[in-house]
């Protein structure tokens, strides 16, 4: 190395947190993906403030496990972690809130066949406790016996997993429309804004749907609320099944519903590298075939709390803004797709318009 | 990679297929230096733990080495690594994060030659055909280019 290096690879903003060879690393804003951050002197732990930094020091260190807080990484977390896996033997977990656990879930399967690029994912908040469980057998020996590897102060009068489950379920609550277990309009939107971010850093696509069912108030006046919620119901469930799984459905008014669809990043070289020369002016294809699909299977839905006579006449109608085709804030996509599905609404229900082209109904795109 | 038993080693970022590449794996050979491609900076990164005890220079394109807010730029200053930098067509760099860059030692280079004269370690009037390097001049040379290169590197810009 150049003069004046120090032996050990410096990182940037990186705090040895214990004397001991360190176990872990992690990587990021710690505070906000541990309950007992406070306790971390307690473990053997490095942390890097950045991925780069990471990068350096786990391909230097032999760490066992290095957690990645994935909050403010969402840009380069691609290709950081191709370069985490291949300088560093430790297992990578990565730490993430509930909002990005759609990504972390993509990012634990190997769907390109070149291997995963994190080996699991936990949601934050939890404890130090639950990373040091992810490391392989006998690789912690740092670690110090029980009374140092547990959580100190009030903490440690809990028992961390009923904590974490309270939590879990909290989360859950406050995230998920309960009538549907679609996700809620909270959620939608903080998804929404990560995944625009990401695709404004990659050069990608990422496209919102909001659609509401046609005459669901004649429907809730006529059968009753019950069959209002069985529509509802039936709705969420359908659409989910229309869509790709890493697509995010939530329910985000009384009969009003949000997709986003956004860019998968295993997919081949070749089909990213084609939906970046044309995000900016194509269709976005993919969402417009789910919709359709939807709008079929919508339409051929059998509720029986309906009666006979309500049978196969479900429609709906939407408007599908795409970044960055048709806006570059969270706010833009919203209020476009909404104005986009009043349009359609007011031209006569039972189609979804494409924003930024007057009257085009995606039935009448191939 | 090639492996040589030579004290500098060249850390190339850019795509493997590309042209600068290509030019830096000539021109390290020409003068006997290791090196090795990677394609990202976190791949530069993981790099440059592997190389201890050898004198070290990362060299892209600029505007592949500052993404990431310029982070490699400060990574390689702590562990004591030259950075060098082309900026080929490139003429619409703000000037505050190219002089941020020059403050953490970063080497401009306005094209090839300019790359060649920092990897001979010598004024290019002085230089003469040849691979050998000499530990003393690599880096004893003031490297780092002052504002009026800045200036003349990016003169289209500054001018207009």
């Amino acid at each position: 190395m150049g003069d004046g290096a120090d032996p050990a690879l410096a990182g940037g903003g990186t705090v040895p947190i214990s004397s001991r060879p360190p176990g872990i690393l992690l990587v990021g804003d710690v505070g906000r993906a541990f309950i007992d951050a406070d306790g971390v002197r307690q473990y053997s732990c490095a942390v890097a403030a950045g991925l780069l930094d990471a990068t350096a020091m786990a391909a230097r260190g032999d760490f066992a496990v290095v957690g990645v807080v994935m909050d403010g990484t969402a840009g380069h977390l691609y290709t950081a972690l191709r370069a985490l896996r291949q300088g560093t033997r430790a297992r990578i977990v990565l730490l993430a809130q509930m909002h990005e656990e759609p990504i972390a879930r993509r990012l634990v399967e190997d769907r390109s066949g070149e291997g995963k690029l994190a080996d699991e994912y936990l949601v934050c908040p939890t404890f130090l406790t639950r990373l040091c469980d992810c490391a392989p057998p006998g690789r912690l020996p740092v670690l110090g016996g029980p009374a140092q590897a547990s959580p100190t102060g009030a903490l440690a009068q809990v028992d961390p997993t009923q904590l974490e489950q309270k939590l879990r379920h909290l989360e859950y609550l406050a995230t998920t429309d309960d009538l549907t277990e679609l996700k809620n309009r909270r959620y939608i939107w903080e998804f929404a804004r990560q995944a625009l971010e990401r695709a404004k850093v990659s050069h990608g696509r990422m496209t919102l749907l909001l659609f509401d069912i046609d005459n669901f108030k004649h429907y809730n006046d006529v059968y009753g609320h019950l069959a209002g919620d069985e529509i509802l119901r039936q709705a969420g469930i359908l659409m989910r099944r229309c869509c790709r799984p890493h697509d995010v459905v939530g329910r985000v008014g009384g009969d009003e519903f949000a997709v986003v669809f956004w860019d998968d990043p295993y997919r081949t070289d070749g089909h990213v590298e084609r939906d970046r020369r044309s995000a900016d002016t194509d269709h976005p294809t993919e969402s417009i075939s789910v919709a359709k699909r939807f709008q079929k299977e919508f339409g051929d839905a059998e509720l029986p709390l309906l009666g006979p006579e309500a049978q196969g006449v479900l429609t709906i109608s939407g408007g599908l803004a795409s970044f960055p085709r048709d806006g570059s804030t969270i706010q833009d996509l919203f209020q476009r797709a909404d104005l986009a599905l009043l349009d359609a609404k007011r031209s006569g229900k039972n189609r979804i318009y494409l924003v930024g082209e007057a009257q085009s109904d995606i039935a009448d795109i191939r | 990679m090639v492996v040589n038993n030579s004290p500098f080693h060249v850390i190339v970022v850019g795509d493997r297929h590309g042209d600068f590449v290509r030019d830096m794996g000539d021109l390290a050979a020409e003068y006997g230096l290791g090196v090795t491609r990677c394609d990202d900076i976190y791949l530069a990164a993981a790099e440059l733990a592997r190389h201890p005890g050898q004198f070290l220079v990362a060299a892209g394109m600029f505007r592949r080495l500052i993404r990431g807010k310029g982070d490699f730029f400060a990574l390689a200053q702590r562990n004591g690594v030259h950075c060098c930098c082309l900026l080929g067509e490139e003429r619409h760099l703000e000037r505050d994060i190219v002089l941020a860059a020059m403050r953490l030692g970063v080497r401009l280079a306005g094209d090839m030659a300019d790359v060649r004269q920092f990897l001979s370690g010598r004024p290019a009037a002085e230089r003469r055909p040849g691979p050998e390097v000499d530990t003393q001049d690599f880096f004893g040379e003031p490297f780092r280019a002052t504002e009026d290169e800045l200036k003349a590197l990016l003169r289209q810009e500054t001018d207009g």
